[in-house]
């Protein structure tokens, strides 16, 4: 894992994050779209993290290798994300952020910002941990179905 | 030779955490995560783990002190606390979390309270046992426990 690169694995499935379209007239509900992505990224992906569990904070931390920010409240992320708009890729974002209701960082990135989000876990029942083996590779996560 | 003997001792320290049941897989993994660049990683999340979990074991026994027992409130903060202790591979205290969620569920406060009791006692025990593990796998050198696999 020493190296420039990350080859992303498909293995079937299809890696899934929310987007806000424009074309869509304009709809403010974030929604689920499938996309393809290019086989390589570099590590210079920029990622902001974002989780109220500063041991599960510090280990993804240590696992993403990118261009890392890390936070534990969900306002502050959003600070972070209007000031710096163009400094980061992609949003990694635990659901249960204190600062914000469930889902309300992920409607207000999805307003504002054309960045990509990964939610983790967001399933109360299952119990929020990370899964360092599914997020060797962050684009093979799977994305709880979120319902708006 | 005397180095080696040590090696051993941890080694076989490390082992039976795992042959106890106290310790599973995510904690493996974390070894894995450690790198020249961290070479404290693991007893650096495990530290981390135990300082941050302690204000959640206060609000715990708080609300068990509480009549009559608000168990969304119970569960709510068990869920978090057993996404925490997961994640430095802790299985042991892990199933107690699960147990005392499940208690929680059927809105049996008894059971709540005696799981919790004995949860503190199993979260105490592993950190007295990681941080001997620690101070000894330190004094040692690296030792080739776990290595970066591809």
């Amino acid at each position: 894992m020493g190296g420039e690169t990350h080859t992303i694995r498909r293995e079937g499935e299809v890696p899934e994050f929310w987007r806000k379209d424009n074309r869509l007239g304009g709809t403010n509900k974030p929604y689920k779209v499938n996309v393809v992505v290019s086989d390589q990224f570099s590590t210079g992906l920029k990622v902001l993290v974002v989780d109220d569990d500063v041991t599960r904070l510090r280990i993804l931390e240590q696992m993403l290798r990118y261009h890392v920010t890390t936070c534990s409240q969900a306002t502050i992320a959003l600070n972070i994300l209007r000031e710096k708009k163009d400094c980061f890729d992609i949003v990694l974002s635990d659901a249960r952020v204190p600062g914000m209701i469930d889902y309300k960082l992920l409607e207000h990135v999805g307003l504002e910002t054309d960045l990509p989000i990964i939610m983790m876990s967001a399933d109360g029942r299952t119990g929020a941990f990370v899964r360092i083996e599914a997020l060797k590779n962050i684009w093979q996560y799977v994305v709880r179905k979120i319902t708006l | 030779m005397e180095r080696t003997q040590q090696h051993r001792q941890v080694a076989h320290m490390r082992q039976s955490l795992f042959d106890q049941g106290l310790l599973d897989e995510q904690f493996v993994q974390l070894e894995e995560l450690q790198d020249d660049a961290n070479p404290n990683f693991v007893e650096e999340v495990v530290t981390l783990f135990y300082r941050d979990s302690a204000r959640l074991v206060l609000n715990i026994d708080q609300a068990l002190d509480k009549t009559p027992l608000d168990f969304s409130k119970l569960d709510s903060y068990m869920h978090q606390f057993k996404g925490s202790a997961s994640s430095i591979g802790a299985k042991k205290v892990k199933g107690e979390c699960t147990l005392f969620r499940e208690y929680c569920k059927a809105g049996n406060g008894e059971g709540c309270m005696k799981t919790f009791q004995q949860l503190k006692k199993d979260y105490a025990v592993l950190r007295k046992k990681l941080e001997t593990y620690f101070q000894l796998a330190r004094q040692v050198g690296p030792v080739e426990t776990a290595c970066r696999r591809k």
